[in-house]
C-alpha cells in the first residue's frame, strides 16, 4: 500500500532485470538493502544464530550476482530468495546441530519493535510497547506467519509455499495476533469488548 | 462466530489479501459493531508504521559484503566507491582467506591498519609525527584528572574528553580518506554523520568504526576494564589481535577487561560473555539508568555529573581520583569491594566523601593535601 519501503513485484522485477543485461551495481545494491534484513531474520528464525544467519544470506546473494546472466530464468526473484535462505539454513542446521526436521514450533522469531520515532495518533509509545510485548508472547509458529505477512508482506500464498501450511492456517495465525494486539488496544481504552 | 469472521476479514484486509467482496462484508460487519471502529483503526496505523531501516547497519553489512564478493573474485567497488581504493586495505584483505567465523575481512585490516598508526602516534620521536615543513603534523589535546574539556574537530564532530585523557589525531590525515583517531582515557563522541569517511577510534583494545553517532569510549590504561556505551547510531567495534568484529546497537555497552589482571568482579546485567584466548574477556551488557530512570550513569560527566550506581568503592575511588585530581589509597583491601551509588554535581571532594561515609557508614577516611586514605 502507502508503505515507504514497500517494493512491489514490478519494480523487484525492474531490479533484476537492470541486474542481469546491464550488470547495474546500483541495483544490486537496492537488491541487497530491500532483502538483506527480512531474509537474514528469517534465516535467524531457523539457525538461531545471526552470524550464520548473515553469512547465510550474504552467500546467497553473492549467487545472485555470479549468476546474473542467468536471473532472467528466475520468474519470482522474492520467493527465489525466501526459498533459498529457507533451504540453506535448513541444511546448515543439519550439518552444525544434525536436526533434520525441524517443527515450526521450534522456531525463535524476532520481531522488530515498533519503531519509537513514527508518528501515530492511536498508537503512542506506551501502547506501542504493551503490543510489542504482546507480540512476544504470540506462539513461535504464529509470530512468523504474522511477521511474513506484517513486515516482510509476503501474500499469504508465498507464506503457504514457503512453510508448507495452508492459507486457511496463515488465515487462522495472523486473526491470533491481531486479536491480541486488540486485546492491548482494549485494556488501554478501559471499555468493555462487544461481541 | 461474527467476531472470528471479523478478524479473519481484517486480517485479510491488512495483508492486502481481502477480495472487493470481502471488502463489503467486513465494512458490513463493521456498521452493525460501531465500537469495532476504534480497534479497527489503531490496527490499521500499526500495520502501517514503517519498520526502522537501520541504514548505518545495512551500509556497513553491504561494505562486508562486497569484500566477500571480492574473494570470491566479482569486484563490485571500483565504480561504486573509489574513495575506498585503499591499497593497504585490498593488500591486506587478501591474505585472510578461508576464516569465515563472521563477515569480518575488513576487520582484519582495520587492525593492522591501526596497529601501524597507534605505533606512530605513541612514539613522538618517531619522523612520522614530527614537525614537518613548520607545520604540526599531529594534533593532541589532553586533559589533567580533575578537568574535563570539549574538543571541535575539523569536521565539525564534537568529543568531550574526562579527566586525565588524550586525543590525538594527524593534522593532514584526518578527514582525507577517513578520520581517525587516537584515545587514551575517556571520551564521549558525538560523530557527524559521514558515510564516505568513516570515523575511527583507536584505542589500547579496541577499535571502534563508525558511520555517524554519539557514544562513549573508556580506556584508561590503569583500569582492567575499557568500555564503549552506544546512545545512538550504531557502530562497529574491532577488539586488537582479534578477527571478530562485534557490531553494537543503542544502549548496548561493550566491556573488555584483561583477564591477565587478577579478578575485578565482572559488571553485572550481562547479557553475553565470551572468554577468548588472548585472555580479553568480553561482555555485552546494557546502559545503566540511575535512579531517577533519565540519566544514564555512562556519560553523566558529559553533563558535569560524578555518577555510580551500585560500583565497587575501587571503581568508584578511580572516578573519583580522575574527577577531582585526588589520590585514594586503601588500608584494608575488603574496603575496596564495598559497594557505593551516588551522584555528585556541584559537590567538593570533601562533600562528596563525607556523604559516602554517611550513606555507608562502614568507613573512615582521612584527606591530607590531595590525597585520601580510606581505613576502617
Amino acid at each position: 500500500m502507502e508503505k515507504k519501503d514497500k517494493m512491489n513485484a514490478a519494480a523487484i522485477g525492474d531490479l533484476q532485470q537492470r541486474i542481469a543485461d546491464y550488470e547495474d551495481e546500483a541495483s544490486y545494491k537496492i537488491l541487497f538493502f530491500h532483502f538483506f534484513l527480512p531474509l537474514k531474520s528469517f534465516s535467524f528464525s531457523i539457525i538461531r544464530s545471526k552470524e550464520l544467519a548473515e553469512e547465510i544470506v550474504s552467500d546467497i546473494l553473492i549467487e545472485i550476482w555470479a549468476r546474473r546472466k542467468e536471473l532472467h530464468a528466475i520468474e519470482d526473484l522474492k520467493m527465489y530468495l525466501y526459498v533459498s535462505v529457507r533451504n540453506a539454513s535448513l541444511r546448515r542446521l543439519q550439518q552444525t546441530k544434525r536436526i533434520s526436521v525441524l517443527s515450526l514450533d521450534d522456531l525463535e522469531v524476532e520481531f522488530a519493535p515498533v519503531d519509537e520515532n513514527a508518528e501515530s495518533i492511536l498508537v503512542t509509545r506506551e501502547l506501542a510497547n504493551k503490543i510489542d510485548a504482546a507480540i512476544q508472547q504470540l506462539p513461535q509458529r504464529c509470530k512468523l506467519i504474522f511477521k511474513l505477512a506484517k513486515e516482510d508482506q509476503l501474500k499469504y500464498k508465498e507464506i503457504a509455499a514457503l512453510l508448507n501450511i495452508s492459507v486457511k492456517t496463515i488465515d487462522q495465525q495472523v486473526s491470533i495476533a491481531l486479536k491480541k494486539i486488540a486485546g492491548v488496544l482494549h485494556i488501554s481504552r478501559r471499555k468493555p469488548f462487544s461481541n | 462466530m461474527i467476531k472470528d469472521r471479523m478478524w479473519t476479514l481484517l486480517s485479510r484486509k491488512m495483508a492486502g489479501e481481502a477480495t472487493p467482496s470481502e471488502l463489503t462484508e467486513l465494512h458490513q460487519l463493521l456498521q452493525t459493531q460501531p465500537d469495532l471502529h476504534f480497534y479497527m483503526q489503531a490496527i490499521d496505523e500499526f500495520w502501517k508504521i514503517p519498520l526502522e531501516k537501520e541504514e548505518d547497519f545495512l551500509e556497513a553489512t553491504y561494505h562486508l559484503h562486497l569484500n566477500r564478493l571480492k574473494e570470491r573474485g566479482f569486484d563490485l567497488q571500483k565504480d561504486n566507491h573509489p574513495e575506498e581504493e585503499n591499497p593497504l586495505f585490498l593488500q591486506l584483505n587478501t591474505t585472510h582467506k578461508k576464516r569465515v567465523r563472521r563477515i569480518v575481512f575488513l576487520s582484519s585490516a582495520l587492525v593492522a591498519l591501526s596497529a601501524i598508526l597507534f605505533f606512530f602516534m605513541h612514539y613522538p620521536g618517531n619522523k612520522m609525527a614530527a614537525p614537518v615543513a613548520g607545520k604540526i603534523a599531529t594534533s593532541e589535546i589532553s586533559t589533567k584528572s580533575g578537568s574535563r574539556t570539549k574538543i571541535k574537530l575539523p569536521d565539525g564532530s564534537s568529543v568531550w574528553l574526562n579527566g586525565g585523557s588524550k586525543l590525538v589525531y594527524d593534522n593532514q590525515g584526518f578527514g582525507e580518506k577517513l578520520r581517525e583517531v587516537t584515545l587514551v582515557g575517556e571520551g564521549y563522541f558525538d560523530v557527524v554523520k559521514n558515510v564516505q569517511k568513516p570515523f575511527i577510534i583507536h584505542t589500547k583494545k579496541m577499535d571502534i568504526r563508525v558511520l555517524g553517532t554519539a557514544f562513549n569510549v573508556k580506556a584508561y590504561p590503569d583500569e582492567k576494564n575499557a568500555e564503549t556505551s552506544l546512545i545512538r547510531g550504531s557502530i562497529e567495534v574491532t577488539l586488537r589481535d582479534r578477527e571478530e568484529k562485534i557490531m553494537m546497537k543503542p544502549n548496548d555497552k561493550l566491556i573488555v577487561t584483561d583477564a591477565a589482571t587478577p579478578s575485578q568482579k565482572m559488571p553485572q546485567k550481562v547479557k553475553d560473555v565470551a572468554i577468548a584466548k588472548d585472555n580479553l574477556i568480553t561482555s555485552m551488557g546494557h546502559l545503566t539508568l540511575a535512579a531517577d530512570d533519565v540519566s544514564i550513569i555512562e556519560t553523566a560527566w558529559v553533563e558535569n555529573k560524578l555518577m555510580f550506581d551500585n560500583e565497587a568503592f575501587e571503581e568508584v575511588a578511580q572516578k573519583m581520583e580522575k574527577w577531582y585530581g585526588v589520590s585514594i589509597r586503601f588500608t584494608n583491601p575488603a574496603l575496596k569491594l564495598v559497594h557505593l551509588t551516588g551522584t555528585f554535581e556541584k559537590e567538593t571532594v570533601n562533600d562528596a566523601m563525607a556523604a559516602l561515609q554517611l550513606s555507608t557508614p562502614i568507613f573512615k577516611y582521612k584527606i591530607v593535601n590531595n590525597n585520601i586514605t580510606v581505613l576502617n
